[in-house]
């Protein structure tokens, strides 16, 4: 863990649109190493999406979007590469899996093309050999008769194979870090979690780094190292993921998880949520800590911003709250985040 | 596949059924005889009577429809009014030069217009991006063929680099011929490219959007492989159609740019034929047209589900 393989730095990402700036991700910091699996989670609109491809570099040359921090990649930071340098990062050093897979596929060209087409561009190999390693890639990530099936176009494919052909596209270069964001929302439930299955499984082979980015508590759970919540575009609390789940310190967190779905508990209680929604952040950055206006613990404290600190030294759990770390596990024993 | 194939064929033909009839019905309809027009001064009440009955023209409406269709199923579009020649070998003679003209402005449009569409909808952050729309916009809204017009003046009555108008069949002399077109195609061509130019912008930049682009960013995939590999084939596709469905504005452009360049085309012979109401020669021309466009447009359907493998592989 001495040397991460990817180390975000105080990234910010702002929107300029005509006079109007506005801050998308704030002050965003965090590790990965190989290996590793970094679950991001928080609600929709908080930045997850924005803050992963910022690390890809797909925003860098957006004019909209100015960003601010660094990204060491291998101790390189991406945000000083030049853009022929960043293209040989992409595929081989980063792979990205996305959301939709009905559309993140081109139509017009044959699965196999596309998978070989990243290897075509970075690695030297003959016709041949590409058509070899899809042929393996296919299967490794489970389709089903890969020797008919790699000349198939997307439109041949059910939405679950075309998710299993991107992971075999993003995999194709062997890449040291996967970003995965939202790669099953599109899915039916079993599809789901077979491709979360899949995708730690081939995290493990081919000992990447992974960066998965999902609001499915339960697979954090699961294959999570570390979690980092997200909230209005800032990091709000991240640490190991047992530690998180265990003892969570922000009550933004708590909130998340006491939303989530038990086995120990009963069919018929209703989920508790957090009252209230996120700030829009087209409308500008609320004063102080951006989740007060929905917090039941907030304070006078809470008109400031505060840092992202840790409460007690080592594990690297850090929380961005004024709340001392023992109260929250006190209110919420008392039933009080129950509603 | 072939079932798709067999309905536009059939589609392609009905159209051209109807087009033929309303050929026939709105020159048959319009005001005037064409008996009168034919004897010019010569006209007295008993001589239109006779040539009326001569031409036919006093029978029923739908038994004319009906000879005519008869006649014109059999490939025989009859005779001139005005020349007595067989309006097959007027429309045959007339067809070289509008082909020329139209082929050679198309190709001209497609080779500028495109690339020109894709660069701009990938460069519209660069500095040239804006100037250069603004002259496609400027393209758009000037009328018709005002830069003709213009060119006209600079090469031929200035410059006198080139001829001002007339028509030289190439198996006479190439560079007769290809002196003669130039004016003419580049009218005819920088009357179409702004439309084309702005079509394939808005296209492009939609494909550019599409997530299989951030899918082929992350892939390491640079600037020119995006262009050539992702966005041009996706433009294509719905640019194709574009361009089938345009055929009538390059047809109508063609008719003005003969008339211009005094070219002795389809347009021009229709134009003559309209204006001394030789309703066989209008009826011909207008019928021809139609059959181009049809047969056009079935051809670009055909490519259209050879190329998109969403069609071709159903
Ligand atoms: N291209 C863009 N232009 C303008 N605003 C954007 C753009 N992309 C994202 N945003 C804004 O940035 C904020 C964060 O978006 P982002 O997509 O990162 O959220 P997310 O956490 O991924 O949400 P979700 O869970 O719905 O995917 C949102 O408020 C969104 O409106
Ligand atoms: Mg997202």
């Amino acid at each position: 863990m001495a040397d991460p393989l990817v180390d975000v730095r105080n990234l910010g990402v702002r929107l300029v649109t005509g006079q109007r700036e506005t801050s998308l991700v704030d002050d965003v910091s965090f590790t990965v190493a190989r290996g590793e699996v970094l679950c991001i989670v928080g609600e929709s609109g908080c930045g997850k999406t924005i803050t992963a491809r910022s690390i890809m570099g797909l925003n860098r040359n957006d004019r909209r979007f100015s960003l601010s921090g660094q990204i060491l990649f291998q101790g390189r930071d991406l945000m000083a590469l030049s853009d022929a340098e960043m293209r040989g990062i992409r595929g081989t050093g980063i792979g990205m899996i996305f959301q939709d897979p009905m559309t993140s596929l081109n139509p017009l060209h044959r699965i196999g093309r596309q998978i070989g087409e990243g290897m075509r561009l970075h690695m030297k190999l003959s016709e041949a050999e590409i058509r070899e390693r899809t042929l393996l890639l296919l299967a490794q990530v489970g389709i089903p008769n890969p020797r008919t099936r790699i000349d198939d176009y997307p439109h041949q494919f059910s939405g679950g194979m075309r998710q299993r052909a991107m992971i075999a596209l993003a995999l194709a270069c062997s890449p040291a870090l996967l970003i995965a964001d939202e790669p099953t929302t599109a899915l039916d439930v079993t599809t789901q979690k077979q491709i979360l299955t899949l995708i730690a499984r081939l995290k493990d082979t081919y000992g990447m780094g992974l960066i998965l980015i999902t609001h499915d508590l339960g697979i954090v759970a699961e294959i999570a190292d570390r979690i980092m919540v997200m909230y209005a575009g800032q990091c709000v609390e991240v640490g190991p993921v047992r530690s998180v789940f265990r003892s969570p310190r922000h009550p933004y967190t708590a909130g998340l998880l006491a939303s989530m779905p038990a086995a120990n508990r009963g069919r018929t209680e209703r989920l508790p949520s957090i009252r209230g929604t996120p700030p829009l952040l087209a409308e500008g950055r609320p004063q102080g800590c951006a989740f007060q206006p929905r917090c039941d613990f907030a304070f006078d404290r809470c008109a400031a911003m505060p840092l992202l600190s840790a409460d007690d030294a080592g594990e690297g759990h850090l929380d961005r709250c004024w709340l001392p770390s023992g109260r929250l596990a006190q209110r919420d024993a008392a039933g009080e985040m129950r509603r | 596949m072939a079932i798709y194939l067999v309905g536009r064929v059939l589609g392609g033909l009905v159209t051209l059924f109807c087009v033929s009839a309303l050929a026939f019905f709105a020159t048959a309809l319009a005001p005037g005889n064409p008996a009168a027009v034919l004897l010019g001064n010569l006209a007295t009440p008993e001589r239109i009577a006779a040539v009326t009955h001569e031409m036919g023209l006093d029978q029923p409406l739908p038994v004319r429809y009906a000879i005519w269709l008869r006649h014109t199923v059999t490939g025989n579009l009859g005779t001139s009014n005005l020349s007595f020649k067989p309006v097959n070998d007027l429309i045959l003679a007339a067809l070289p030069p509008t082909l020329e003209l139209a082929i050679l402005s198309l190709l001209l449009v497609v080779v500028v217009a495109i690339p020109m569409g894709l660069v701009l909808a990938q460069g519209r952050d660069r500095w040239w991006a804006r100037p250069l729309s603004g002259l496609v916009t400027l393209g758009i809204s000037v009328p018709g063929f005002w830069v003709g017009l213009l060119l006209i003046v600079l090469f031929s009555v200035t410059f006198k680099l080139l001829p001002s108008g007339g028509y030289i069949a190439p198996a006479r002399s190439l560079s007769g011929n290809a002196r003669a077109m130039v004016l003419p195609v580049l009218t005819l061509a920088i009357y179409l490219i702004p439309a084309l130019v702005r079509f394939v912008r808005v296209t492009a930049a939609t494909v550019l959007r599409e997530d299989y682009v951030d899918t082929a960013r992350a892939k390491g995939v640079g600037n020119a492989g995006i262009l050539l590999r992702h966005v041009a084939p996706n433009t294509l596709i719905t640019t194709i159609t574009y361009i089938g469905l345009q055929l009538g504005v390059l047809i109508s452009g063609a008719i003005v740019v003969e008339i211009i360049f005094s070219i002795p085309g389809l347009g021009r012979l229709g134009m003559n034929a309209v204006l001394n109401r030789d309703y066989p020669v209008i009826q011909g021309v207008v019928l021809v047209a139609a059959a181009g466009y049809v047969i056009v447009n079935l051809a670009i359907d055909l490519a259209y589900s050879m190329i998109d493998p969403r069609i071709r592989t159903r």
